[in-house]
């Protein structure tokens, strides 16, 4: 290298396609759009099971949950029947498989708090996000922009309890009438802490 | 039991009978979740509480054979039992839980049991079924089993002779409580897990009919003889309506191996099927994937 280039010429190789003045502006793209679509994802989930109070039930959804391959790690908490499940980075995840997993163990599923992490989005009242692999429909949400990790409540009949589910019938139903009656998406609102 | 979980239960029970001689019986369970709402087991059963046979002179068997000078019951092969539990309503809560489930077994036997109590436990051939109403509320469970039995009669041809043995229609109403002693908080799948548990076996159940060469076979004549041993033969023949109450202490290991110890105890009347006190240790696994 010529002692007078600058540090940025000093450190892209000069094999580098993409002109030196241009260079600020694509990465800038790359991070909003492109690298943070690549890393649109399932983090982590918290997941709550009612039907049992013993470690031997608790063992068998624990058992059944790690067979699926998108799971890399999960702590039960034997007292509160919960558990938090972290997510392998280059699997597709599907929630839907983790309530059927508690629901052939023989219980049921309380609530499941998934973390997503998004790109730069918009949300607003059924507003839907689609990643190519999930799809998202947004409900009670204020109008907002949302990025990076984002803990979601997901609301479907088999991803909730009873009482949930009938509690947000109503907005299911019209998300439903607005955008259509889907398989696999995820009605989904915000958690409020 | 969870979809595609296998099991295994050892059971082992002993007493000692009216002549204070030692009875066994060994069942080897295998357990198998094929739906989130159907398990099915099977048991093979072997005990030293029968005859494979019933002698050829009937008379001298049911006068004698509870007395100390009848020969000694062989170990034997008993039989084969099979059993589906289906889960038909569920309600979950947290820590909780409401469930009714409907069940169905049938037994093959290879044995002769001569006692008026039906048992599917490898001593009869027959079939039953029922309903368990479960209910768990934390650490506390309590369970209502309604169920009934119906054996098929036992029949012998021999050269001079023909011989049908029909042991009485059962109806069960069974209650049980379990309580989880310790942890009162978990730590670990470690820790050890002590259950206390008890339950009343509740049974009402008909005479037995002996058909001999055709022809009703009458034992009341052995209430007559005034011996405790045909005295007791006469008992286990004629209809009874009892209640046992099982009392268990349950080991969990692992969160997955368990040991039950624990004594059967007549409340009201009692059983012959066995002696009192009965003792059993079982012990019970789940093969996790």
């Amino acid at each position: 290298m010529r002692n007078n280039q600058s540090y940025i010429q000093k450190i892209i190789p000069n094999r580098c396609f993409i002109p030196l003045k241009y260079l600020p502006t694509t990465l800038f793209f790359l991070y909003t759009y492109g690298f943070s679509n690549l890393q649109a994802q399932f983090v982590s989930a918290e997941v709550a099971i009612d039907g049992f109070t013993c470690s031997m039930c608790a063992l068998g959804v624990e058992k059944s949950i790690l067979q699926l391959d998108f799971v890399a790690e999960m702590k039960m908490d034997l007292n509160t029947s919960t558990a938090k499940i972290s997510f392998r980075k280059n699997k597709p995840v599907s929630i839907h498989k983790i309530a059927d997993k508690i629901l052939d163990a023989g219980f049921s599923v309380r609530y499941i708090n998934a973390e997503f992490n998004f790109p730069k989005i918009s949300i607003d009242n059924y507003s839907i996000f689609n990643d190519g692999d999930n799809e998202f429909h947004f409900m009670d949400v204020n109008p907002d922009t949302i990025t990076g990790p984002i803990t979601l409540v997901l609301l479907n009949q088999k991803l909730s309890s009873k009482k949930t589910y009938t509690r947000w019938q109503r907005w299911i139903k019209e998300d439903s009438k607005r955008n259509g009656k889907k398989e696999k998406v995820y009605c989904v609102t915000l958690l409020r802490h | 039991m969870p979809k595609k979980v296998l099991g295994y239960r050892q059971i082992n029970e002993s007493y000692k009978d009216l002549n204070n001689r030692s009875r066994y019986f060994f069942g080897f369970r295998l357990m198998y979740g094929l739906t989130k709402n159907l398990t099915v087991m099977t048991m093979v059963g072997a005990s030293n509480h029968h005859f494979r046979r019933i002698p050829t002179n009937l008379t001298n068997y049911i006068v004698n054979h509870h007395k100390i000078s009848y020969r000694v019951n062989p170990f034997l092969l008993e039989g084969f039992h099979f059993y589906a539990k289906y889960r038909l309503i569920n309600f979950d809560g947290e820590q909780r839980h409401l469930r009714i489930a409907a069940y169905a077994e049938a037994t093959k036997s290879f044995v002769a049991h001569t006692e008026g109590e039906s048992s599917l436990m490898t001593d009869n051939s027959g079939y039953g079924g029922g309903l368990i109403f479960t209910r768990l509320y934390k650490r506390f469970a309590t369970s209502v089993t309604w169920g009934f039995i119906k054996s098929e009669p036992y029949k012998q041809h021999d050269k001079y002779r023909t011989l049908k043995f029909q042991s009485g229609d059962v109806t069960m109403y069974n209650v049980s409580f379990g309580y989880r002693l310790y942890p009162k908080k978990y730590d670990t799948y470690k820790d050890v897990n002590i259950n206390l548990y008890a339950e009343f076996i509740n049974k009402d159940y008909t005479a037995a009919q002996i058909t001999y060469n055709g022809a009703p076979y009458y034992y009341a004549f052995l209430k007559n003889i005034g011996l405790p041993s045909t005295l007791y033969t006469y008992n286990g023949l004629v209809a009874n309506k009892y209640s046992e109450l099982r009392t268990t202490v349950q080991f969990i290991f692992n969160s997955s191996n368990r040991i039950d110890i624990g004594i059967a105890m007549p409340v009201y009347s009692r059983s012959y099927l066995h002696d009192y006190p009965l003792i059993y240790l079982n012990f019970q696994k789940y093969f996790f994937r």
